[in-house]
């Protein structure tokens, strides 16, 4: 297993950060495959050319038929199995590791700022809006201060996805390449024809039953990961649908003042826009964004892509990305965890006849990083 | 062969990378150096063993054994990968070089904390730039010399089934037959395919440097 802790140690760090089923596929990869591949079958196939018998004396036959019967051995074929599996899990690793650095890079210009807001002291209200945004990105960028967790959100939840989709096809191929090459089981008897054997030879395989017995036990094993990588898809799709079903459902009743009233939450994240996206939503003239709240959802969504684009043009610019995508998803949890300082009415006021067009917009982000 | 001592070194000169260096990193320990303790040292550890030839003929067997295969490919390998990461050393040595120095100046002007001495992230500027850039550039020369080595060595990257042999003491050409070729050419192309990896990786690492510097430059002198 000594051999194997170059692999164990990076799959350890994985561990940390995966759902539930996720910790629960690797467990059953360090201990069912990796200490079973590295304890009881390698020894079992450790004379498995020496004992490779044939029936002939002819110098090299005994190779050659070896190597027809066994173009790559069980157990390597094995460890490439384990290895192209566990590599997806690394590449999420690899993005999560990078999420946390952007994190903690962001925590020191919030630092930084506050520092200079103290030593400056004016404008008040643009340093408490950007420390506020600051707030709102350090919360939904996916990093819990407290458990130290990675949170599952936007694009490092479209990661695992695909790492996980990118495994199942890789156990899939790979469970398939082992049938094609050897079938299920091993026979005792291989009969070989191959030069420098003068006539089809018997070939006898050195302890079949035993390997058999270890190609069943992997097998299942392989199938029994698939099957928890597909459980997974399916926690993590479910989990999505439910919360789009749910947002949908809190989208669909039309009055705007009442929206505005029951959702003031939402709005105290429009607040948190930097003046230049905000000013944008002001200047657009296009009546597209002040379209009633219908339960047409595709208009909706064509509206609110329309008016991202236009966002993101200004986010790109200004160099704040992430962020806004971020806020208009968790809108209610940015409300409740920056509480609202005292900003002037007029600006409340503005933002109120705006929120239309925002919230549109705040739908279709929604849709984007909802798990 | 013990690479525990060697992913110590090199987990140290990873905290100084940048994202292309530790990608870099991964791919070495876990496709190529985890690959050979793992599965290509058992594929060839019988390979004199069972190098068979059609001859009774004492010592025709070591000495074509020999002739075919001067330098194993396990052992090819093993150098390959000590050189490749060799490099990095250079790295380590000037970030502990830096941090000596710091310790010095901080020591000076009475301002001793050596927890954030340790902890202070060094930057890859100005001559540890250079270190890197150059670190690199030597990770990639290797590569590609042992790539030319191998293929120089044996005749392109495909194990032989069957090889004729009539060096002395044999008596005429001798049939002898190479143990598990299939799997020695899977593993030859896996390995070879993986050093292609790691030259792209560090390809694209010197121009991200290079980039990086170039569009630091302008903004310098503005």
């Amino acid at each position: 297993m000594g051999e194997w802790s170059f692999l164990g140690d990076f799959l350890e760090k994985v561990h940390k950060h995966s759902t539930v089923v996720g910790k629960v596929w690797l467990t059953v990869l360090f201990i069912f495959r990796m200490l079973v591949l590295g304890t009881a079958a390698e020894s079992s196939w450790g004379d498995e050319q020496s004992d490779f018998m044939c029936d002939t004396q002819q110098p090299g036959c005994e190779n050659v038929c070896y190597d027809k019967a066994f173009p790559i051995s069980h157990v390597r074929f094995w460890v490439l199995q384990i290895i192209f599996v566990s590599t997806p899990s690394l590449v999420y690793m690899g993005h999560a590791m990078h999420t946390v650095r952007m994190e903690e890079k962001r925590r020191m210009k919030e630092a930084e700022m506050e520092a200079r807001e103290n030593k400056n002291g004016g404008d008040t209200y643009y340093q408490q809006k950007c420390s506020a945004v600051e707030k709102a990105e350090t919360k939904l960028s996916g990093w819990d201060e407290a458990g130290g967790q990675i949170i599952l959100r936007g694009s490092l939840l479209n990661t695992y996805v695909y790492s996980i989709l990118i495994r199942t096809a890789m156990e899939v191929a790979f469970i398939v390449g082992q049938y094609v090459l050897y079938g299920i089981f091993l026979e005792t008897l291989y009969i070989c024809q191959r030069a420098p054997c003068p006539h089809p030879v018997n070939c006898y395989v050195s302890r079949p039953t035993e390997k058999n017995v270890f190609i069943v036990f992997m097998l299942a094993v392989a199938v029994l990961s698939l099957f928890l990588s597909l459980a997974e898809l399916y926690h993590l799709g479910w989990k999505k649908a439910k919360e789009r079903c749910s947002r949908s459902y809190k989208g669909s009743p039309g009055a705007a003042p009442g929206r505005l009233e029951s959702a003031p939450q939402a709005e105290r994240a429009q607040m948190y826009t930097p003046p230049p996206d905000f000013n944008q939503c002001l200047s657009s003239p296009n009546g597209k964004f002040i379209s009633p709240f219908s339960n047409k959802v595709a208009s909706q969504q064509n509206t609110a892509n329309f008016a991202t684009e236009r966002v993101h043009g200004q986010e790109d610019a200004a160099g704040e990305g992430p962020f806004v995508k971020a806020s208009y998803a968790e809108s209610p949890e940015v409300a409740s965890e920056c509480a609202a300082p005292a900003f002037p009415e007029s600006y409340f006021s503005e933002k109120r006849r705006f929120s239309k067009a925002s919230r549109a917009s705040s739908k279709a982000r929604s849709d984007d990083l909802s798990v | 062969m013990d690479w525990g001592t060697l992913q110590e070194v090199l987990g140290g000169v990873n905290k100084h990378s940048t994202s292309i260096g530790k990608i870099w990193l991964t791919v070495l320990f876990i496709f190529r150096i985890m690959i050979l303790v793992v599965a290509a040292e058992r594929v060839w550890g019988d390979e004199q063993q069972d190098f068979v030839c059609n001859t009774l003929q004492p010592g025709c067997r070591n000495v074509c054994y020999d002739h075919f295969f001067p330098i194993s490919h396990i052992r090819l390998w093993a150098l390959q990968l000590i050189f490749v990461s060799t490099p990095a050393l250079l790295v380590a040595m000037h970030v502990a070089y830096t941090r000596h120095e710091r310790k010095r100046q901080l020591k000076n002007s009475d301002k001793i904390d050596i927890e954030q001495l340790k902890n202070e992230k060094i930057h890859i500027r100005g001559p540890l730039w250079w270190t890197y850039t150059s670190s690199i550039f030597f990770r990639l020369i290797f590569e590609a010399v042992f790539m030319y080595v191998f293929y120089y060595m044996y005749d392109g990257y495909q194990m032989p089934r069957l090889v004729k042999c009539d060096a002395w003491p044999c008596p005429n050409i001798v049939d002898c037959f190479v143990s598990r070729p299939t799997e020695k050419t899977t593993f030859t192309i896996f390995m070879l395919a993986v050093s292609g990896i790691c030259m792209v990786l560090n390809l694209a690492e010197l121009c991200y440097l290079v980039i990086k510097i170039c569009m630091k430059e302008p903004r310098k002198t503005t």
